[in-house]
């Protein structure tokens, strides 16, 4: 970009936010994953109206936009690899409207996952969503990559939540697509395609969410066992009981290692594998389902079974699961984590091929899971400064990939495809579906500036 | 060779996953929305200059001496990474590379640590503060009240008790000695009413914060030969100042691994208690049949060097929720920096004004008639800022709800 092009932008917004320097080039050329990208400028746009004017110089002066928030991206989706403008919008985190009656909450995309929830938790509500990084990622962030987390088991995935939008186009023009309504037979439902594009269809300003009511009740249970076979078996056994915790998490030994050196919960540190079981709804239906779970457990050969007895042990057990990525980074001074999804009665095979690779490259790889939907995220740990090592990495994941796609499989439950993924798609997509996806990418931006060739190199 | 590619300093480093929970907990990333003003980024950066990729730049600087240190990005950090200290670590490092500004330079290295010259620039700021604008950079001076003679001077030991429980020695720290002597009085009358033998050393030095986070270990470390000196002869040390306190049990981290001096002053730190803990944990004070000296509402500030430096919470809180006659209500975000931070408020005005008012807006939503504090320096900030703000609530530390006359 040339300096008249950064003179323009900052006849747009105020010039405060727009950043050029090197210091600042430099903290955005990252996002949770290993890859890197400067961009050439950084703009924080206030207003829908700054947005669609960005948009539309940019698409006049064929420049890159890659829109991002709290940049806690697992695929690489945020990375501002083709240089252009890194759009961040951090500082559009207004929650506009809370309406209880109808369950819709209105925010600007920039509002942080966490920070939604505790403006809804004194009234009883809560936003289902809930990404290990919640105290960290950005609304705008969590439907761009169509976010799961822990709870969506029972409940969904952002996807689900996604009532519509108000976004702009990469031509500048604003949209509002979807409405307030929980009901909306939209024929053509737009909105689907823009939850997980990954901003590469439009720039989100507005957000229009379904909100739900706190269950009356939960019941949070910890189960260790010794294989994690046993552990993966009991997770279909309990969803064929037709019982659909809210919850079903696994973590393997390394994790419960780490997870115990951090938060220090007394875990088994001898477990092979451990479950976070949580059922939630009616008081009176509850305790039976526990009989169940805990029948199924005993059937599994559980090592040991125990149900949360207060709130604090409840928040203990959570605090211990959602930090427990980044505390396995205390092992080694990297990591990289994939997000393969495999049918649930299959997790025991890719457990045991992951176990395989892991002793082949002689890497640990530590196994965390939402069981219940049979989303895994395999971490590996390295030292990103060892080339040898990084190049087993590369190796050990695409194998991890490889496998979960021939059990059925995909390569990405809730973290997107950005860069990270990209080698892999033809693996899992025919050709012919990646080309349909190829010719929608181009009908939302023809002339491809919008988060470029990210999920998909798309040609002009 | 810069400090910052020292074997184990350059390792820590490349601790950071750069997850980014660590940024939504910094209040000064809160003002800015820039990543350059968290954790992360400054993180990020450090390891730039430590690479060569980037030089010592001014925006450099002004962003690593942005940060609070408060230590919210340390506690929230899954992979354990110390932020602050790894921003204290490039302080030190553009101290040693580029010197400190006079600016800062002068306070950290010639007037904090010598008692006299201390004494004199309090002295001079006491007689000049009325001629002076009354609001500096947000800085409440017309609040400031300034001793004309600190407790330091003035103290006369008071009757010890017969056959005293322990003999302790009080840190008084410059902020308390210079501007809250009653607070000093009263932490000495509540300890000898608890059977303590008090003793006050005068020759006590500045504890070495200011110099220590702004990349002075140098200082620091001779604050605490002296400190180690004069308090050689008791049982246990008290302070009534959240950052001496964390400072002094933490003297280890100034000194190099297995050296011999790192022992002798771990041996001191062991026995520093913050004034809550020492009465809470270790007097196991009578609370139940003790009046408060307030009637009405009270809530409490956390200080960032307590709750998070020293993981003291439940103490405090004990002590205002037990006492009789006044009623405890929780702050949100009682937790949160109230925006003081050393020389931080004067550097970073708006930044500073800003986390402030986010704190009076959470002293608001308790209708609380009073905050109660034990740090001097919150005491001071969260003092003024309500006055700025033209709120009612009226600022104490803990020590003077006990003190009932």
């Amino acid at each position: 970009m040339n300096s008249k092009q950064i003179n323009y932008l900052k006849t747009i917004v105020d010039p405060k936010n727009i950043c050029t320097t090197k210091e600042e080039l430099l903290v955005y050329e990252y996002d949770a994953t290993l890859l890197k990208g400067a961009p050439e400028v950084i703009v924080f746009p206030e207003t829908t109206e700054q947005v669609s004017r960005i948009l539309t110089y940019a698409f006049q002066e064929n420049i890159p936009v890659t829109t991002r928030g709290a940049g806690t991206n697992l695929s690489g989706g945020t990375i501002p690899d083709q240089g252009g403008i890194a759009f961040v919008l951090t500082k559009m985190n207004k929650v506009l409207e809370i309406d209880f009656e109808n369950r819709v909450v209105v925010v600007e995309p920039g509002t942080i996952n966490q920070e939604l929830q505790d403006m809804l938790t004194p009234h009883g509500y809560y936003y289902p969503p809930d990404p290990a990084s919640m105290k960290a990622c950005t609304i705008g962030g969590n439907v761009g990559e169509c976010s799961g987390g822990p709870r969506c088991l029972k409940y969904g995935v952002t996807r689900d939540y996604i009532l519509g939008m108000e976004m702009v186009l990469s031509t500048g023009e604003v949209v509002v697509i979807g409405s307030k309504q929980q009901v909306n037979p939209d024929p053509l439902d737009i909105v689907k395609f823009m939850v997980g594009s990954e901003g590469t269809l439009g720039v989100f300003t507005k957000l229009f969410l379904k909100i739900k009511k706190v269950s009356e009740a939960k019941k949070t249970m910890l189960c260790t066992f010794d294989s994690v076979k046993d552990a993966s078996r009991t997770v279909a056994n309990i969803v064929r009981e037709g019982i659909v915790p809210t919850t079903l998490e696994l973590m393997d030994n390394l994790l419960i290692n780490c997870a115990e050196d951090f938060i220090g919960l007394g875990l088994d540190r001898t477990a092979d594998a451990l479950l976070l079981i949580e059922v939630d709804g009616l008081k009176e239906e509850l305790d039976g389902q526990v009989e169940v779970i805990k029948k199924v457990c005993e059937k599994n050969n559980v090592k040991g079974f125990k149900i949360a007895q207060s709130a604090k042990e409840v928040d203990q057990l959570w605090t211990a699961r959602r930090t427990v990525i980044g505390a396995v980074a205390r092992k080694r001074p990297s990591y990289s984590m994939q997000d393969v999804t495999v049918p649930r009665n299959k997790l025991p095979d890719i457990v045991e091929e992951i176990v395989n690779i892991s002793e082949k490259y002689n890497l640990p790889i530590g196994v965390l899971a939402h069981a219940g939907d049979g989303n895994l995220h395999p971490l590996v740990l390295f030292d990103e400064r060892n080339k040898e090592e990084v190049e087993k990495v590369h190796e050990a994941e695409f194998l991890i990939c490889k496998k979960a796609l021939s059990l059925g499989g995909t390569l990405s439950g809730e973290h997107g495809i950005g860069l990270l993924k990209k080698p892999f798609l033809d693996q899992e997509f025919a050709p012919e579906v990646l080309n349909l996806k190829r010719k929608i990418m181009l009908a939302f931006d023809s002339k491809n500036i919008l988060n470029p060739d990210k999920i998909l190199e798309v040609g002009k | 060779m810069s400090i910052l590619k020292e074997g184990k300093n350059y390792e820590l480093l490349n601790t950071c996953n750069k997850c980014g929970f660590c940024v939504q907990g910094c209040s000064v990333y809160k003002e800015h929305f820039n990543e350059a003003y968290g954790t992360r980024g400054r993180i990020r950066l450090i390891k730039a200059v430590a690479n060569g990729e980037l030089e010592r730049t001014p925006l450099y600087e002004k962003i690593i001496n942005s940060c609070l240190m408060c230590e919210e990005c340390s506690k929230n950090c899954p992979s354990g990474v110390q932020g602050h200290l790894l921003v204290q670590m490039a302080r030190e490092d553009l101290a040693r590379e580029k010197g400190l500004p006079f600016a800062k330079k002068f306070p950290l290295e010639k007037v904090l640590p010598n008692n006299n010259l201390r004494k004199l620039s309090f002295h001079s700021f006491r007689l000049g503060k009325n001629i002076i604008p009354q609001t500096i950079k947000g800085i409440n001076i017309k609040s400031l009240s300034i001793e004309k003679v600190d407790f330091l001077s003035s103290y006369k030991p008071i009757h010890k008790p017969e056959n005293p429980k322990l003999k302790v020695g009080f840190f008084v720290g410059c902020m308390m000695n210079h501007t809250m002597a009653q607070v000093a009085n009263s932490i000495v009358r509540v300890l000898t009413k608890e059977g303590c033998e008090v003793v006050v050393p005068k020759e006590q030095r500045c504890c070495g914060t200011p110099a220590y986070v702004y990349g002075q270990s140098k200082v620091t470390r001779e604050s605490a030969f002296q400190n180690l000196e004069v308090f050689k002869d008791v049982d246990v040390i008290v302070t009534g100042c959240a950052s001496c306190g964390n400072m002094l049990k933490s003297y280890g981290k100034v000194f190099p691994e297995d050296s011999k001096e790192k022992e002798l002053v771990e041996a001191f730190s062991k026995k520093v208690r913050d004034i809550t803990q020492f009465l809470v944990d270790d007097l196991k004070i009578d609370l139940d049949n003790k009046q408060s000296s307030l009637k009405g509402k009270v809530t409490y500030h956390d200080p960032c060097h307590l709750v998070r430096g020293q993981n003291i919470t439940e103490q405090p809180r004990k002590i205002l929720q037990d006492l009789k006659g006044d009623d405890y209500v929780e702050m949100p975000g009682a937790s949160k920096c109230c925006g003081a931070s050393g020389m931080f408020q004067y550097f970073y005005p708006e930044e500073a004004t800003a986390i402030s008012n986010k704190k009076v807006e959470n002293i608001k939503k308790t209708k609380a008639d009073y905050v109660v504090t034990n740090c001097p320096a919150c005491y001071q900030r969260i003092k003024g800022s309500l006055e700025i703000n033209r709120m009612p609530q009226k600022v104490m530390h803990i020590i003077e709800l006990l003190d009932s006359k």
